[in-house]
C-alpha cells in the first residue's frame, strides 16, 4: 500500500473517479443520487476515522463528536448570524480540529485501547448531552431546523447552480469534492514522512520512539487532521439534510455505523472504508424491505466480519487480480495492544 | 521419561525451533544452555503446552502430550516455573503457593505438600500474608519454585531460574535443585551461563539459533572444545 | 432546599450508586480477567430488564423466581456469546480491538432483536414491594430499600467468592497472569467464559432491580453502560473493589451535583468526572499504575 500503486491500480482508481463524476449526468434519479451522496459522506468519514485508528493506532470511538460539532457549529453560526455556509463550513472544520486537539491531548497519555475508547466516547457523550441541555439555542431533541442551504451561484456557460432539496446534482458534486478531497488528503498524509512515521508507530511504539520520532506531534497532527475532515463533513451534512438532532449526528449509533463500515470494508486499508461505506449505505437501503430486521442483520454482519473476515471485503479484491494495489500488508495488532491497562 | 523428538515451533511465519530432540530421564537434572534468543524458553513452553509445536512429538512415559493444553499438565506430573517468576502479584504468598495445587488431580494432597514446601522454603511460612508482588526477586523465585512443587511433579521445569538474582540467592537455588532432585524429581532447566548450566546438571544440551548443536554429560559439556572456545573465551 | 430534601437526594444517589457499582463491577470483572471492554454489557442489562418484564409483569411469576430465572438466562446467553466470539478472538492478534468491535456488533444485534421481539415502547414493570419507609419527614419507597439491600448482598457475595473460594482464586490468578495460571492447572478459557457470564449476570441483577423504576425498552442499556465506563475509570479498570467504590462515588457526586444545578446536568457531571480522572489519575482509585 505504501509502494506506488501498480498501473492497474492507478487505472482502476481513475476509472472509479470518472464513473463517480459522470454518474449524475446520466442517471437523474434523485433517490439514487441521495444514496451516493450519503455514501460519500460516510465513506469520507470512515476514511478519516480509519486514518487515526488503522494508521495512527489511536483507536478512538468518539469521532462522531467532531461530526456533530461541525454540523452544529456551521448550522448555528450560519443560521443565527446570517453568515454564508460557504464560510461556516470550513470554519466548522477548524473548530472540530481544535476540539480534536483537546481530546487528543489526554488520549495520547494513555496506551490502553479500552481507556482510549472510553475517553473518546465519553467526550462525544458530553458534547451530545450539552447540545441537548442548551435547548434554547439548539432546540435539543426537538430538532434544529431552518438551517440555510448553500448559496447558489452562476457558472458562466453552464448556468445557475442552486442548492435545494429537490436539486441533488450540486450537492452531489460538492459531496464528491469533499469525498475525493478527504481521500486525497489522507493518501498524501499516509505517503508523507508523517505517514511513514505513523506506520512505525502502529507497528511498534517502542521502535518508533527509539528512532527518535516525535510521536506526540505526529499523533496530534493525525488526530486533528482527521477531526478537521470529519467536521467539514458534518457541516456539509447539516446544510444538506437541513435538520439536526443531537442523537442523529452525535448518537453512538452514528459512530457504530462508521466503525461497522470500516470493519466490513477492511480496517487499516485505504480502500476498505470507502467500499464498506458504499456497500453498507446502499445495502442497508436495499434491505429496507425487511424493515426492522436490517439493523439486526447489520449487527450480526459486524460480528461475522470480525470473526471470519478480519481483513474485510477488500481481502476479496486482493484475490481478484494481480496487484490491484489496495489494501495489503495490514496488521491491526500493535505492540501496545498487548495487555496494558 | 520425557522425550522430545524433532520439535519445530513457529511464531507466525518465523520458525524459532528446528528439529529439537532431547530427553530427560527419571530423576535426572538436565540443562539447556543457549544464548539469548536461541529459543530455550520456547522448548519449555512447547512441552508444557503454552505454545503449539508445528512439528515433532513430545511424549511423557511413552504417551504423546504435544498439543495438550497447558492446564492439564499439572495433572500429569509436569510443572513449569516460568521465566521471571511470574507470581500472581496481587495475591498473598500463601495464596500463590496454594494455587500450585489447583489442578483437581493433585488437590487432595495439598496439605502435606504445603508442609513439604514450607520445610524447603521457610520464608513461605514467615511471609504467608504478604502480597507476592512486594517481595524481592530472590524471595519471589523461592515462592515460584514452591508453587511449581505444590502439584507434586515428577518433572519440574524451570525457565532461567537464576536470572537477575544475587550470587548468594543463586547458590540457594542450586541447593534447592539438589534437594528436589534428591527426592527423585527430575529437573529440566534453562540457563545462559555455562558454569551454572553444566556444573549443576547430569546432562546438558547446547542450543544455538533454535537447533541443538551439542549434547553430553554436564562434565563433558564443560570440557568441550566448542563450549570453551565460544562461551568461555579460552 | 431543605435538609430533608437534600438527604433524600443523597440517599437516592447512594442507591443509584449501588446500581452503578454493580454494573461497573461486572464490567471490571470481565475486563480484569480478559482485558476486554464489553460494549454489549448494556444489552445484557437490557435483556435482564425484558426478562423480568416478561416473567413478572406479563406472566405474574413471583418476583423472586422471576429475577432468578432472568439473571440465569442472561448469564447463559452471555456464556454463549463469549464462547462463540470472544474466546475465539482472544487467541488472535489484535484482540484488544477486535473484541471491542465484536461486542459492538453483539450490542447492535441484541438491541434490534429486542426491538423485533418486544417493540420500541417503554414497558413498565410494577414495584416488587409497595409502600414507603418513613422516618420523620424522610420518606423512601421500599422498592429502593430493596434495590440497595440486594445490591449490597450481591456485591458482598461476589467479594467473598473472589476472596475465599477456589473459583475466586482461579479468576484472580487468571486476571493477574493468564499463562502462570494455566501452568498451575487453571483452565483459562473456561474461567473466561464463566467470568463473562457472571459479569453479565451482575448487569442483569441491576436491570431486574431497576426495571420498576426506569421502565424497560430496547435502548435502556446505553445510558447505563456509559455510566459503567465512568465507574471503571474512577475505580481503575479491572478492579472489582474499585468499581464498587467508583459506583457509589459517582452516585453521590451526581446526586450532590444535580441538587446544585439541575437533573439535566447529571450526565455532564459524570463524564466531566471521568475526564478529570483520566487526566490526573488514569489508572483510577484502585488500579495499578502500568507502563
Amino acid at each position: 500500500m505504501f509502494a506506488p500503486l501498480a498501473l492497474q491500480g492507478r487505472l482502476a482508481v481513475a476509472a472509479l473517479v470518472a464513473v463517480l463524476l459522470v454518474l449524475p449526468l446520466v442517471w437523474h434519479d434523485t433517490y439514487v443520487l441521495h444514496l451516493i451522496i450519503l455514501s460519500m459522506v460516510f465513506g469520507a468519514f470512515a476514511v478519516a476515522w480509519n486514518f487515526t485508528t488503522g494508521y495512527a493506532g489511536l483507536k478512538t470511538f468518539g469521532h462522531h463528536a467532531f461530526f456533530g460539532i461541525g454540523a452544529y457549529f456551521s448550522a448555528l453560526i450560519s443560521k443565527n448570524f446570517e453568515i454564508t455556509p460557504w464560510l461556516t463550513t470550513p470554519a466548522a472544520g477548524l473548530v472540530a480540529a481544535a476540539a480534536g486537539l483537546v481530546v487528543a491531548l489526554p488520549v495520547l497519555r494513555i496506551r490502553s485501547v479500552p481507556h482510549v475508547a472510553m475517553v473518546t466516547l465519553g467526550f462525544a457523550e458530553i458534547v451530545r448531552v450539552l447540545l441537548t441541555v442548551f435547548r434554547e439555542t439548539t432546540r435539543g431533541e426537538m430538532g434544529l431546523w431552518g438551517i440555510p442551504a448553500y448559496d447558489g451561484f452562476t457558472i458562466p456557460g453552464l448556468g445557475e447552480v442552486v442548492f435545494n432539496a429537490a436539486e441533488k446534482v450540486p450537492y452531489y458534486y460538492l459531496a464528491a469534492f469533499l469525498f475525493l478531497g478527504s481521500v486525497y488528503a489522507v493518501v498524501r498524509m499516509v505517503k508523507s514522512p508523517v505517514g511513514l512515521a505513523l506506520v512505525a508507530i502502529r507497528d511498534s511504539q517502542d521502535a518508533a520512539e527509539s528512532l527518535g520520532i516525535n510521536l506526540t506531534r505526529y499523533k496530534l497532527l493525525a488526530f486533528a487532521t482527521s477531526a478537521f475532515l470529519v467536521g467539514l463533513l458534518g457541516a456539509f451534512y447539516a446544510h444538506y439534510i437541513l435538520l439536526l438532532t443531537p442523537s442523529s449526528v452525535l448518537g453512538l449509533d452514528l459512530m457504530i455505523l462508521v466503525i461497522g463500515m470500516t470493519l466490513i470494508g477492511g480496517v487499516g486499508t485505504l480502500f476498505g472504508p470507502i467500499l464498506g461505506a458504499f456497500v453498507m449505505t446502499i445495502g442497508v437501503e436495499a434491505m429496507r424491505g425487511i424493515g426492522e430486521y436490517r439493523m439486526l442483520i447489520y449487527g450480526a454482519l459486524i460480528v461475522a466480519v470480525v470473526m471470519f473476515m478480519p481483513r474485510g471485503l477488500v481481502a476479496l479484491l486482493d484475490g481478484l487480480g494481480p496487484r490491484f494495489g489496495f489494501g495489503r500488508g495490514v496488521r491491526m495488532a500493535t505492540a501496545d495492544d498487548a495487555k496494558t491497562g | 521419561m520425557l522425550e522430545v523428538k524433532d520439535l519445530d515451533v513457529k511464531y507466525g511465519d518465523v520458525q524459532v525451533l528446528w528439529d529439537v530432540s532431547l530427553t530427560v530421564g527419571r530423576g535426572e537434572v538436565v540443562a539447556v544452555m543457549g544464548p539469548n534468543g536461541s529459543g530455550k524458553s520456547t522448548i519449555l513452553k512447547a512441552i508444557i503446552g503454552l505454545v503449539r509445536p508445528s512439528g515433532g512429538t513430545i511424549t511423557l512415559d511413552g504417551k504423546t502430550i504435544s498439543g495438550l493444553p497447558a492446564h492439564q499438565m499439572a495433572g500429569l506430573g509436569v510443572s513449569l516455573v516460568l521465566e521471571r517468576r511470574r507470581l500472581f502479584p496481587q495475591m498473598t504468598v500463601l495464596e500463590n503457593v496454594r494455587m500450585g495445587a489447583f489442578h483437581p488431580a493433585v488437590r487432595a494432597r495439598e496439605k502435606e505438600r504445603l508442609e513439604w514446601v514450607e520445610y524447603l522454603f521457610p520464608i513461605i511460612r514467615e511471609r504467608r500474608g504478604q502480597l507476592a508482588g512486594r517481595m524481592s526477586g530472590g524471595e519471589q523465585q523461592m515462592v515460584a519454585i514452591a508453587r511449581g512443587l505444590m502439584s507434586g511433579p515428577r518433572l519440574l521445569m524451570m525457565d532461567e531460574p537464576f536470572l537477575g538474582l544475587a550470587p548468594r540467592i543463586v547458590d540457594q537455588i542450586v541447593d534447592i535443585i539438589r534437594k528436589i532432585n534428591a527426592e527423585g524429581i527430575a529437573v529440566l532447566f534453562n540457563e545462559q551461563n555455562v558454569h551454572l548450566s553444566f556444573s549443576n546438571s547430569h546432562r546438558g544440551y547446547l542450543l544455538e539459533s533454535g537447533r541443538i548443536v551439542l549434547e553430553g554429560s554436564g562434565l563433558a559439556m564443560l570440557e568441550h572444545e566448542m563450549v570453551k572456545r565460544v562461551y568461555l573465551g579460552t | 432546599m431543605t435538609l430533608t430534601l437534600f438527604l433524600e437526594q443523597l440517599v437516592n444517589g447512594i442507591i443509584l450508586g449501588s446500581m452503578y457499582a454493580i454494573m461497573g463491577a461486572g464490567l471490571a470483572l470481565i475486563y480484569g480477567t480478559m482485558r476486554i471492554l464489553n460494549f454489549a454489557h448494556g444489552e445484557f442489562y437490557m435483556l435482564g430488564g425484558f426478562f423480568v418484564f416478561f416473567l413478572f409483569a406479563q406472566h405474574h411469576i413471583h418476583p423472586v423466581p422471576a429475577v432468578i430465572i432472568a439473571v440465569a438466562a442472561v448469564a447463559l446467553i452471555a456464556a454463549l456469546v463469549q464462547r462463540l466470539t470472544i474466546n475465539v478472538l482472544l487467541k488472535r492478534e489484535g484482540w484488544a480491538f477486535s473484541t471491542i468491535a465484536a461486542t459492538l456488533g453483539v450490542s447492535i444485534f441484541l438491541q434490534n432483536l429486542a426491538l423485533a421481539l418486544w417493540g420500541e415502547r417503554f414497558q413498565s414493570v410494577p414495584y416488587f414491594v409497595e409502600g414507603l419507609l418513613q422516618v420523620g419527614e424522610f420518606r423512601l419507597p421500599w422498592q429502593r430499600v430493596l434495590i440497595f439491600g440486594v445490591a449490597v448482598g450481591v456485591m458482598a457475595t461476589m467479594a467473598v467468592v473472589l476472596r475465599w473460594t477456589r473459583f475466586g482464586w482461579a479468576v484472580r490468578a487468571t486476571a493477574q497472569d493468564a499463562e502462570a495460571a494455566a501452568v498451575v492447572g487453571v483452565p483459562a478459557a473456561r474461567i473466561h467464559t464463566i467470568t463473562f457470564a457472571l459479569g453479565a449476570a451482575l448487569a442483569a441483577v441491576a436491570a431486574a432491580l431497576l426495571a420498576p423504576v426506569f421502565a424497560v425498552n430496547p435502548w435502556m442499556g446505553l445510558p447505563l453502560i456509559i455510566k459503567a465506563f465512568v465507574v471503571v475509570v474512577l475505580g481503575g479498570l479491572g478492579s472489582f473493589p474499585g468499581a464498587i467504590v467508583g459506583g457509589f462515588l459517582l452516585g453521590i457526586v451526581e446526586a450532590i451535583g444535580i441538587t446544585l444545578t439541575s437533573s439535566e446536568w447529571r450526565d455532564v457531571i459524570a463524564f466531566g468526572m471521568m475526564i478529570l480522572f483520566l487526566w490526573v489519575r488514569p489508572w483510577g482509585l484502585f488500579g495499578v499504575k502500568e507502563r
